[in-house]
């Protein structure tokens, strides 16, 4: 698979252009890091716009109260489905790219993985700005060894 | 809808644009050959895009395997056989796991195709 850009994914979100998989991960071996670090700005991005959305005062009207309410609930929800996203594309990489002759060349590999799948579990149980960034920066790690182990099998 | 993968090369290319008419009232103007989006329950709701290589009751035979369908049951194979995962791996789909027919190429330009 072409790497995505992040404008071109950008575009798809923005016009909601859904994915149409003329493959699989197993048989092709095509795999890509790419989806799991957006899936993980998303993350971050919700736990900052719910830090960051003012609470209605003590004299807002039900109506606001239920925009409000409304609103909080579908950045958990866009979060909860982010994490999930970021999760599963994650154990995709370390269950069926990253081989066990990888671990010679990332000792930590292991750690690495189970680190990140408990940080997006722990992102669906929280609203944690610290944590979420800790996502995003251990998915990014995690895309450093893919693309070292990318540029290792082209040698 | 973008398609993601190399199994209907050199019909889709990886990265193109589609469109998908939705279909999942009017099967009886699917025919053999036709490019569908699928749903198969059994790949995690992901949205595959294969070619119908076998209607109900048809019988498809596939390098040495056979398979007899029945009355709701609809074959799909990609077009590089030795680089898709289709029926030969998840079975025959129902009707409702087919979403709709590839009508058109929108993206890019230069290959575009109703």
């Amino acid at each position: 698979m072409r790497k995505r850009t992040i404008f071109t994914t950008m575009i798809d979100r923005v016009l909601r252009v859904q994915p149409l998989w003329a493959h699989c991960d197993v048989p092709c071996g095509i795999y890509d890091p790419h989806l799991a670090a957006i899936a993980a700005k998303t993350v971050h991005t919700m736990n900052k716009k719910i830090t960051e959305l003012p609470t209605p005062g003590a004299t807002a009207s039900p109506q606001e109260v239920l925009e409000h309410r409304n609103t909080i609930v579908r950045m958990v929800q866009t979060k909860e489905t982010h994490t999930q996203l970021c999760k599963q594309e994650l154990l995709i990489l370390w269950t069926d790219y990253f081989k066990p002759e990888a671990l010679a060349m990332f000792p930590d590999l292991h750690e690495v993985f189970w680190k990140a799948a408990k940080l997006c579990s722990y992102n669906k149980q929280h609203v944690d700005l610290a944590r979420s960034q800790e996502l995003m920066d251990t998915v990014e790690k995690i895309n450093q060894m893919f693309q070292k182990a990318e540029a290792a099998k082209k040698k | 809808m973008r398609v993601y993968g190399h199994s209907m090369r050199p019909v889709l290319e990886d990265g193109e644009l589609v469109i998908v008419r939705a279909m999942s009232h009017s099967l009886a103007l699917l025919q053999k050959g036709d490019l569908v989006a699928v749903c198969p329950f059994k790949m995690s709701n992901k949205i595959l895009v294969k070619r119908l290589a076998g209607l109900p009751r048809d019988g498809v035979q596939v390098q040495e395997q056979c398979w007899k369908l029945g009355m709701d049951q609809w074959f799909l194979l990609g077009d590089c056989l030795d680089d898709s995962l289709d029926s030969r791996a998840f079975g025959p789909v129902s009707h409702r796991e087919i979403i709709g027919r590839v009508e058109a190429r929108l993206w890019p330009w230069k290959r575009f195709h109703g």
